[in-house]
């Protein structure tokens, strides 16, 4: 556990030491370092305890529960995909991604309020500088907006935490508040919640940032980082029960209502890169719905779409990577015929679209389903709102779809595409199909805790 | 044997999924052979009639979602035919695609795993499983109907297709849920006692799926798919699984009030609007697809009247001559290279008019077919119900005239200039019309008694009077389109477009909240030096303050 959090700042080190050919050597092996640590090394109930600054309650308290293995893999796997794709990276580049993959790390595995925080934060910083730096043409309106938000949100969760260290609670262990400070902690963190997850209509960060970053960098924001702010609501919730239980109905009608609003807003956007990340708004929105169910099984089934989310967004977005290739352009009029083009990719889009649609057999499937039927047997009527975002969700890939895969051959023959990158999405879409097989390999990492 | 039931289901899945993985030019012929040993494992299902197999999907918490399979014998029944027309479709296509200028290295396989998804529905046994295999029919019709990419009509009928079911898959999820508590959703659990949430959920599922009442065009679009995968979509796979899950839910339909005589109203309304418009139609696919629309609603009606049993005859007779016609249709429009009915004739040889021959009867309902056997019960069952039994006639009625219409659409001497085809299409129609024949007097699961004399004398009258009328009746108009949905998706796209301005005032509001910011900061100078440090110095503040708190508590 130490070992993998004292891998990254290694990874930089030896970033730097390195001659700039060796940059995505170094980034690679990394990543398989951190892959083989979590997966052999991070036994379930392993944990770390060290004393820091006591007086401010941050302590280094580190473990590894079966809530967070399942994410900690997630974690391991984009990392590795990110690192894998990441073409000839510049130095700062590989850097803030390894410093926003240890706050990561550090806010998955962290039993501290204020180390979640600083978790949280360090997986926030990298991303502003990463946009600021590498981005497309409108870079820095992007930024801003990352920024504005994230802080926004930060600085709510730092009040609350703050807030509950002065009440001498430091760990996320449940204790007994007073129902007036449970009520005001709720409140404070639901901003913090409902834009770093993002709930509508607090999203517009999310395309915005993701219509500019790099593919990596996109990769690993909506693959693991995007989870660091549900994986806080499932850490920060048991310490105001009492609160919470009395807005339940009305959070899972706002995750309802994010997926519709979420895919609604995919439908509108032109730009095949920020539809992907406008979809994501709907997925979160699923998450929502379940960890307002409040139950263990919600839980659960959050953490599933946490996962598939994981690995169905980036691989997306690498191939939104591949059209800016072949085409030039990401624009969805733009796209017509592309199968004729490049075969291979729009087969890997068409298994992204379906995981996206819900179709059994891929990974979003397990947990939306799951949360459906839950929802419908608990609130009809978010349940029926669901449905609602299940079409349109449908609408928004077919649309797509039906662009990419039809047309007319024109004069192009298949443009050859190298071998390393014919392989790039397989590192994605194998476990994708898996999860959606049999979730249960995934749920035995509740039970069993790696290998 | 619950391997046996897993290894004929997974065995089609599994050669869809490496077929399309790895699609090389012996596709076809490992395809045809996976065909030929998944139709050898169906028949020995027959000698397992227990045979069951369960997996546990997922369970978290109260949820507990179970794949379960199990045999039995109007399960067994129809994954043969399934499984046989399976075959006849991967051998047909063999010679298919020789004349088609498409790659066809991955279609045989998706026909392998859309078979597998049809036998995942057959031998579900809870509602579960029975959702699984019927989503994924959804994916594997878009596939086949889109699998010209070329052709602008299938990248409309697809889409059409895929979105028109969507609708129904909705309701089926809502069945599963209402479903779920009772048992997991299992069958015989289903059919004893579950809320009337499941049975309208699953009747507005079917009607999507099978092409019944508004879902029609969806099916009569999807003729712009190959030849081989319409024969298998019409005949034995996703529009037929309608009718199958409605016979194996019957119970549970006859005690929920109002849900029979919305199908048979429902599916005699679509009967007669299938054949009236196979009467105005000009290409033949188009008649054969306004055929099973009709067809299908037929069936329909005959669950509503409360005769199951007809369903499933008309269902297995249906399955023979429907894809016997395609294949000879796609014959003849191989040879002719025309898909007009006015550009046919001549296309079919004098021993595959003979074949021809017996699908006509076969669809209109005259003997010597099991068409004729399963109408006549029909309208046995109609017979106490004048209004059920004038929509029945008509429907028969129709049968005939467009039967007769298909018949003189494709006969005629052989015409000098046909395109060659190849000896592998013409046999499924040869096994095919063989059964047709057989089908009259053996018919899968029914040993009850033939239908009683004046009934099969009405019948037989109104199909002949239809058959003759059927030369003058044809005219030239198209009765059902994909306008009304296509309408209803610009409708839907742009008011989602409206929505989604809302977009656009969140963005003004933030802006707002900015350039107030901004201001504010102009007129406190000291934190306007830059947008980092103005975060960095609150929180920093922030945690300055805290500190204070701390320390002097």
């Amino acid at each position: 556990m130490i070992i993998l959090l004292a891998l990254f700042p290694l990874a930089i080190a030896a970033v730097w030491l390195t001659p700039r050919a060796m940059t995505h050597t170094v980034f690679l092996t990394a990543a398989v370092l951190a892959f083989v640590t979590t997966i052999f090394f991070m036994p379930l109930g392993d944990g770390t305890s060290i004393s820091w600054w006591p007086l401010l309650g941050l302590n280094i308290d580190l473990r590894v529960t079966p809530l967070n293995t399942p994410l900690l893999w997630l974690n391991a796997i984009v990392l590795l995909s990110t690192a894998w794709i990441a073409i000839r990276p510049p130095k700062g580049q590989v850097t803030l991604l390894l410093l926003a993959a240890l706050g990561v790390s550090l806010s998955f595995l962290s039993h501290n309020i204020l180390l979640y925080f600083l978790g949280f934060e360090m997986a926030v910083l990298p991303f502003f500088l990463l946009v600021r730096r590498d981005g497309g043409d409108s870079r820095r309106e992007a930024a801003l907006y990352f920024l504005g938000y994230s802080a926004l949100a930060g600085i709510f969760l730092l009040a609350g935490s703050l807030l509950l260290v002065t009440h001498h609670v430091t760990t996320f262990s449940a204790t007994h508040l007073s129902h007036s400070l449970q009520l005001s902690l709720y409140g404070i963190l639901l901003v913090t919640w409902a834009i770093k997850l993002p709930l509508w209509p607090f999203h517009l960060w999310l395309p915005k940032t993701h219509g500019e970053a790099p593919t990596p960098v996109s990769m690993y924001l909506s693959g693991t980082a995007l989870k660091v702010a549900p994986y806080g609501f499932i850490l920060f919730t048991p310490l105001f029960a009492q609160a919470s239980t009395t807005f339940r109905p009305a959070l899972a009608l706002w995750g309802a209502v994010t997926v519709v609003m979420g895919a609604i807003l995919a439908f509108a956007q032109s730009d095949y890169k920020k539809m992907v990340a406008q979809s994501s708004v709907a997925s979160m929105g699923y998450v929502m719905v379940a960890l307002a169910s409040g139950t263990p099984s919600g839980q659960e089934l959050a953490i599933l779409v946490m996962v598939g989310h994981g690995l169905a967004s980036p691989l997306l977005f690498l191939t939104a990577h591949h059209i800016q290739k072949r085409l030039g352009t990401r624009n969805l009029d733009a796209i017509v015929g592309l199968y004729q083009k490049d075969p291979q990719l729009v087969r890997w889009i068409t298994l992204g679209a379906f995981c996206y649609m819900g179709i059994p057999g891929l990974a979003l499937f397990p947990g939306e389903f799951g949360i459906v039927v839950q929802t419908w047997q608990q609130a009809p009527i978010t349940a029926a709102i669901l449905l609602i975002g299940i079409l349109v969700m449908a609408a928004v890939w077919i649309r797509v779809l039906a662009r990419m895969r039809f047309g007319s051959p024109e004069t192009h023959s298949p443009l050859p595409v190298p071998p390393q990158e014919w392989l790039h999405p397989f590192l994605l879409g194998i476990p994708l199909v898996l999860l959606g097989i049999n979730p249960h390999w995934w749920i035995q990492l509740w039970h069993w805790g790696g290998l | 044997m619950s391997m046996l039931l897993a290894i004929s289901i997974f065995l089609p899945l599994l050669a869809g999924v490496t077929g399309v993985l790895s699609p090389t030019r012996s596709t076809k012929k490992m395809q045809g052979a996976s065909a030929g040993i998944l139709l050898a494992l169906t028949l020995s299902l027959l000698t397992h009639p227990r045979a069951t197999w369960s997996y546990r999907f997922l369970h978290v918490g109260q949820l507990d979602l179970s794949l379960h399979l199990a045999a039995s014998p109007i399960s067994t029944w129809m994954a043969i035919v399934t499984a046989a027309i399976n075959l006849m479709a991967q051998v047909y296509s063999i010679g298919y695609f020789n004349h088609v200028p498409v790659r066809s290295h991955t279609f045989p396989a998706i026909l392998s795993g859309f078979t597998g998804a049809m036998l995942f529905t057959v031998f579900g046994s809870n509602l579960f499983t029975q959702f699984l295999g019927w989503e994924l029919m959804g994916v594997g019709s878009y596939l086949l109907v889109g699998y010209f990419k070329t052709r602008h009509a299938a990248r409309f009928a697809a889409s059409q297709s895929f979105l028109v079911t969507r609708i129904g898959d909705l309701a089926f999820i809502i069945a599963v849920a209402s479903g779920l508590p009772s048992h997991n959703g299992s069958l015989p659990a289903i059919n004893h006692f579950a809320s009337p949430w499941v049975a309208w959920g699953l009747i507005i599922a079917v009607l999507a799926k099978s092409a019944q009442g508004p879902f029609a065009p969806w099916l009569l679009d999807a003729m712009a798919g190959p030849t081989p995968a319409s024969a298998l979509i019409h005949a034995a796979t996703m529009v037929a699984a309608g009718p199958f899950l409605l016979i194996r839910y019957f119970p549970l339909l006859s005690h929920t009030p109002g849900t029979l005589t919305t199908l048979a109203i429902v599916g005699g309304a679509t009967g007669v609007m299938g054949g009236l418009g196979a009467m105005g139609t000009q290409e033949i696919k188009r008649l054969l697809a306004y055929s099973t629309v009709s067809q299908l609603g037929l069936m329909l009606l005959a669950i509503g009247l409360g005769s199951p049993l007809t369903a499933w005859i008309l269902l297995v007779a249906h399955a023979g001559y429907k894809s016997l016609l395609f294949f000879l249709s796609g014959i003849a429009s191989e040879r002719r290279l025309a898909s007009k009915i006015g550009d046919l004739s001549g296309g079919l040889t004098l021993m595959e008019i003979l074949l021809l021959v017996v699908g006509t009867l076969g669809v209109s309902g005259l003997p010597p077919t099991g068409g004729f056997i399963a109408k006549s019960l029909l309208s046995q069952a109609a017979s106490p119900h004048p209004a059920y039994w004038m929509l029945d006639a008509l429907t028969a009625f129709l049968g005939g005239a467009y039967g007769a219409r298909l018949f003189w659409a494709l006969k005629g001497p052989r015409h000098p200039h046909n395109q060659n085809t190849s000896y592998w299409m013409t046999i499924p129609p040869v096994l095919l019309a063989a059964f047709v024949l057989i089908n009259t007097v053996w018919q899968p699961l029914h040993a009850g008694s033939l239908p009683n004399f004046s009934a099969l004398a009405i019948d037989l009258t109104i199909i002949l009077c239809g058959a003759i009328s059927g030369l003058f009746l044809a005219a030239n108009f198209e009765l059902i389109t994909g306008r009304g949905w296509l309408l209803a998706w610009h409708i839907a796209s742009r008011s989602l477009e409206g929505i989604a301005q809302a977009d656009e005032w969140d963005n003004q509001a933030v802006r707002l909240a900015i350039h107030t910011t901004k201001t504010f900061s102009h007129s406190v100078r000291w934190v306007a030096s830059g947008r980092t440090q103005w975060y960095v110095a609150v929180s920093s503040a922030l945690l300055v303050t805290f500190i204070v708190i701390i320390t002097t508590h």
